[in-house]
């Protein structure tokens, strides 16, 4: 996992050879009772790597995620 | 010097120093003010943070320490961030002073704005023969219910072959 350098405030990588591939994709829902999330992956071959690690991961491998914390509104309202 | 009324009174304080007639300079507060500590202990289980930004390097003090002996950690290597109660933010110095109590948990958000966390697949269940949903589950599915649903994340994937 990156670390959050705090007198930079970025994000601290590990070295290149080991570095993680990082994608941007989102949680689709949240059971706190499974204490499970879960995230959708459009499977569209191994030339992409989420969808290649979606397509290949299995149970008991690692996935790490990184967000902001708190809430925030995803649209406004429509007026109409 | 009475602490505890310069923590309570942010109104005549500003962070801008062009105004001077709202600026005024703070010096650093006594840690071991009793009446500092009796707030701290009437708010425990936590931490109270009473100056500088959580960005900056972290000032812990020792029990029996004085202000000038205190501790330098580092953020997130002590301490937990999703446990802290921020009281106040005093941005006139370049370090954050926390006195630390036993603490358990606490509903106030974190001072730390990110969450960064391994999970593990639990399964996978093909929605259609190219949509996928992973399901996984971490220590850090809690702070992930604090977020909302659908917002953007950074997926870390572990390169080939770790």
């Amino acid at each position: 996992m990156p670390k959050m350098n705090s007198e930079t405030r970025s994000w601290e990588y590990p070295r290149t050879y080991s570095k993680p591939i990082i994608r941007t994709y989102t949680h689709r829902g949240i059971d706190l009772e499974k204490k499970e999330i879960w995230i959708d992956f459009v499977v569209h071959g191994d030339e992409g790597p989420a969808s290649a690690w979606a397509a290949n991961s299995k149970p008991g491998d690692a996935l790490g995620v990184m967000m902001k914390r708190g809430k925030k509104e995803l649209y406004s309202p429509a007026e109409h | 010097m009475d602490s505890l009324s310069q923590l309570a009174d942010v109104s005549s304080y500003d962070i801008s120093q062009k105004d001077e007639a709202l600026y005024r300079k703070l010096s650093p507060i006594n840690l071991t003010d009793k009446r500092l500590m009796n707030l701290a202990k009437g708010l425990a289980p936590a931490h109270v943070r009473v100056s500088g930004t959580w960005a900056n390097a972290t000032f812990f003090q020792e029990p029996n320490d004085t202000f000038e002996n205190c501790r330098i950690s580092k953020m997130n290597d002590e301490i937990d961030w999703s446990k802290v109660v921020v009281l106040g933010s005093f941005s006139n110095t370049s370090r954050i002073n926390i006195i630390e109590e036993n603490m358990k948990d606490s509903t106030i958000p974190s001072a730390n704005p990110f969450i960064a966390a391994p999970f593990t697949v639990v399964r996978k269940e093909y929605i259609t023969p190219h949509y996928l949903r992973i399901f996984l589950t971490g220590e850090s599915v809690t702070e992930i219910a604090a977020t909302t649903v659908g917002i953007n994340n950074k997926i870390i994937i572990p390169p080939a072959g770790t």
